[in-house]
């Protein structure tokens, strides 16, 4: 079927899902004035690059959410998510290595998988940062309201607090306690600030609120493990396997970060050894890290008090020592590193739609770049609105399930892809291969489709409703305003019969 | 064109004088060198027991304006004045004002590295509270930094927003004056990523390289509208810090770079901005600070 297209060139239905980007074009977008930034990252670096990138996402609040899902068991569904991250950053490894340039999923399935399968995984990217980083903002305000308490003996007034949604089955309706929450939505304007004003000031912000995200984490264990009572892991598993299938299938966001490091193929060296040696450490890291979490705080609290409980690690601090300091300390340090998870997650969004943009996938708007501060301001604006009122009136369990959702799918879809591709193109030079292949790329999918599978029956819903938007925006306007479109020419002869 | 150097009898004050003399021969104007002395408490103490010192100052002032004359070639046309006033700043501006200057030449703080220019407290007030073009003195200009030649090219550092269009004009003014070609140029810093994440490793290079495409798109647009005969061209610096930015563009040992102002105001005030500020030390030529014009 021809869809459009102009009269001398008319292009094809089909020709345009499977348009691939070329390569020159990805490296010469990423390159700084047109020579090559090398930055040799060595093993150790990348790997904390990924601890950096990953910790800390959920930990902070997917206890009290998943404890009543699975019990003591959640130590298993984080080893179980754990897991399928691992196996998917290994395929999105090969895939990444396969371009010689820095690039997102979504660029590397643009240049190796063509167009529709790019706007796919681009569409769940959003899904995942955009949602994620409201679900973040709404753990954050738990935290910022025990601070609150435990330093001026106030709280803030609930219907300040919670969404006025809340979700039952395939329902959203309204019927919550509260009217918004604001914190949430405040803190993702200031975030948006942040950004706006150049980045060399977010990213130096960053690495110190990294640094008291591990050492607010380190603090809860020592002390939670003092209370250790081993009589609260049983029953160990009330719910059973599918209990536990269940959470991991939610707690999959808190390993979002992990993909980032697969990105780094052309800055690592030897990535064929340190790109999986990296991904592997710092998932060993990272998982041990949660499970000392997760494993404290069950050893100190009866399970049956998990449920509904904001600012968990905070107030299982308050109840061991009786004292409100270390309370007060964990709380803090999770209101400043909270502040840097919402920030990089906005920040990946906004530079994923800015990629988008420019390949005319998404409105021009979010490739402006602003001559004052050279951010694309409108761009984060955009992103941060949005944010902020999902923030403030989704209820963070959806938001969370939504996020793991979207990170499973676009995971799911590079898998595939690094299946296609090696049958497609086997001699096409890749900076590192998955090994056990075809088992492991196979095993990937299996377990993102088995963790999706588990998810909660809205989520499906939204999912749905999301992939019918991005499905109609990309048929109606984003496959016609493509810059593969407008220089389709140019591009086949660049292409060749790759188009096919 | 008048020029008025503030004037001080150390090395930073030659390097004022130095340019103040290159801008007066250039453009065949007059020149007023100008020593402020520091104002005294006679006036006031009944038993003016400051007289001497005051007497001691005007002595220096003196001193310094005459080997300011043996500086200054004697084709040109010059004034040396001295004024008493509460600070250098305030005693500049109102000797500004008085004798109705086109411009004025100072220069920077004495610590620093030479060619650079760090803005000292003078510098400050007037940068801040003038509504005068100020031309400003890299350290050591009056040694092997001054100009070999005569102008050769003007630069006029621009940003690319709606503002920059008058300081074009502007500098497109300064150019006839000069009878130069004007380059314009703008730099980019290349920012380090925030922190990996799905985007990549090097998303910020793809937000500036979208960028110099803005500016020159911009460019080109803008050329098609450029009414004055001064040739123009466009150059974009590029690095990970303003220094290597604006180090990466070859720039003549005869050139001057005009920096424009960031807000507008009704009192049409400079006011220097956080982007103006590094492109004023870092720039590798005098740099010639203009006010923004009213509309």
């Amino acid at each position: 079927m021809d869809t459009g297209g102009s009269m001398k060139n008319p292009v094809t239905f089909s020709q345009r899902l499977l348009r691939r980007k070329p390569v020159n074009f990805l490296v010469q977008e990423t390159q700084q004035g047109g020579k090559t930034l090398k930055r040799s990252l060595t093993l150790f670096q990348l790997t904390m690059f990924g601890v950096g990138a990953t910790i800390g996402t959920g930990i902070f609040f997917v206890l009290s959410e998943q404890v009543p899902v699975a019990g003591p068991a959640v130590l298993i569904s984080f080893i179980l998510a754990g897991i399928t991250a691992g196996l998917t950053a290994l395929c999105y490894a090969e895939l990444s290595s396969m371009i010689p340039a820095s690039g997102s999923s979504y660029s590397y399935a643009y240049a190796t998988l063509g167009e529709g399968v790019a706007f796919l995984v681009a569409a769940c990217l959003i899904l995942e940062y955009g949602v994620s980083a409201a679900a973040v903002a709404i753990g954050w305000s738990e935290y910022l309201n025990n601070l609150i308490h435990n330093v001026f003996g106030v709280h803030l007034p609930d219907w300040l607090l919670s969404a006025p949604v809340v979700a039952d089955g395939y329902k959203l309706y309204l019927g919550g306690t509260g009217l918004i929450n604001l914190p949430a939505a405040i803190l993702v304007f200031l975030c948006c600030m942040l950004l706006m004003r150049g980045v060399t000031e977010s990213a130096r912000i960053n690495a110190v609120m990294v640094l008291i995200k591990l050492c607010v984490l380190i603090l809860f264990i020592s002390i939670a493990a003092t209370a250790f009572n081993a009589e609260h892991l049983t029953p160990f598993s009330p719910h059973g396997f599918a209990g536990i299938s269940a959470a991991a299938g939610s707690i999959f966001f808190t390993f979002i970060g992990l993909d980032a490091v697969s990105t780094a193929g052309e800055e690592v060296e030897n990535p064929r050894r340190n790109l999986p040696l990296a991904i592997i450490c710092a998932l060993f890291v990272v998982i041990i890290f949660y499970i000392l979490v997760a494993l404290t705080a069950l050893g100190a609290q009866e399970q049956g008090l998990f449920k509904g409980q904001q600012a968990g690690l905070a107030v299982i601090l308050q109840e061991i020592t009786g004292s409100t300091w270390p309370a007060i300390i964990l709380a803090a340090g999770a209101v400043i590193s909270v502040f840097s998870i919402t920030l990089v997650v906005l920040y990946g969004q906004t530079r994923i739609l800015f990629a988008m943009s420019r390949d005319g996938l998404a409105p021009k708007i979010f490739h402006r770049v602003s001559t004052k501060t050279l951010t694309p301001n409108a761009n984060t604006l955009i992103v941060a609105v949005i944010v902020s009122i999902i923030a403030g009136f989704i209820p963070a369990d959806v938001l969370w399930d939504l996020t793991s959702m979207g990170t499973l799918i676009a995971f799911a879809v590079v898998s595939i892809g690094v299946l296609v591709l090696r049958y497609r193109m086997p001699d096409a030079p890749r900076g590192f291969k998955v090994p056990l292949f075809p088992a492991l790329p196979i095993l990937s999918i299996c377990a993102c489709l088995y963790l999706i599978s588990s998810l909660s029956a809205i989520v499906y819903v939204i999912a749905a409703i999301w992939a019918a938007i991005a499905a109609a925006y990309y048929f109606l306007c984003a496959s016609k305003n493509s810059v593969l479109e407008a220089g389709s020419e140019a591009y086949s002869h660049q292409n060749g019969d790759d188009h096919q | 064109m008048k020029f008025l150097v503030g004037y001080s009898n150390d090395s930073s004050g030659k390097d004022a004088l130095k340019l103040g003399v290159a801008l007066t021969e250039m453009t065949q104007g007059k020149l007023i060198v100008c020593h402020i002395v520091a104002k005294t408490w006679h006036n006031i103490a009944l038993a003016k027991f400051d007289e001497d010192y005051d007497q001691f100052l005007c002595d220096e002032a003196q001193k310094a304006l005459d080997d300011a004359k043996l500086t200054v070639p004697s084709h040109i046309e010059a004034r040396y004045i001295a004024r008493t006033a509460l600070s250098i700043g305030e005693g500049l501006k109102q000797t500004a004002k008085e004798l109705s200057v086109d411009c004025m030449v100072i220069s920077g703080s004495r610590i620093g590295i030479k060619g650079q220019f760090f803005s000292g407290t003078v510098a400050d007030e007037l940068l801040n509270q003038l509504s005068l073009p100020v031309a400003l003195a890299p350290k050591g200009f009056s040694q092997n930094q001054g100009f070999t030649s005569p102008l050769m090219r003007l630069s006029c550092a621009v940003s690319g927003s709606d503002q920059s269009c008058n300081l074009a004009v502007s500098a497109g003014e300064w150019a006839e004056v000069f009878k130069v070609p004007l380059r314009f140029v703008t730099f980019a810093v290349r920012d380090r990523d925030i922190t990996p994440t799905a985007a990549g490793f090097d998303a910020e290079n793809m937000v500036i390289n979208e960028w110099r495409e803005q500016i020159e798109a911009e460019y080109a647009q803008a050329t098609r509208h450029w009414e004055s005969d001064v040739p123009i061209s466009l150059e974009i610096g590029d690095g990970s810090t303003w220094k290597e930015s604006i180090q990466s563009i070859d720039w003549h040992v005869s050139e001057l770079l005009i920096v424009g102002t960031t807000m507008s105001g009704i009192f049409k005030q400079v006011l220097i901005g956080k982007n103006a500020e590094k492109i004023i030390r870092y720039a590798c030529v005098p740099r010639l600070v203009l006010p923004r014009s009213t509309d």
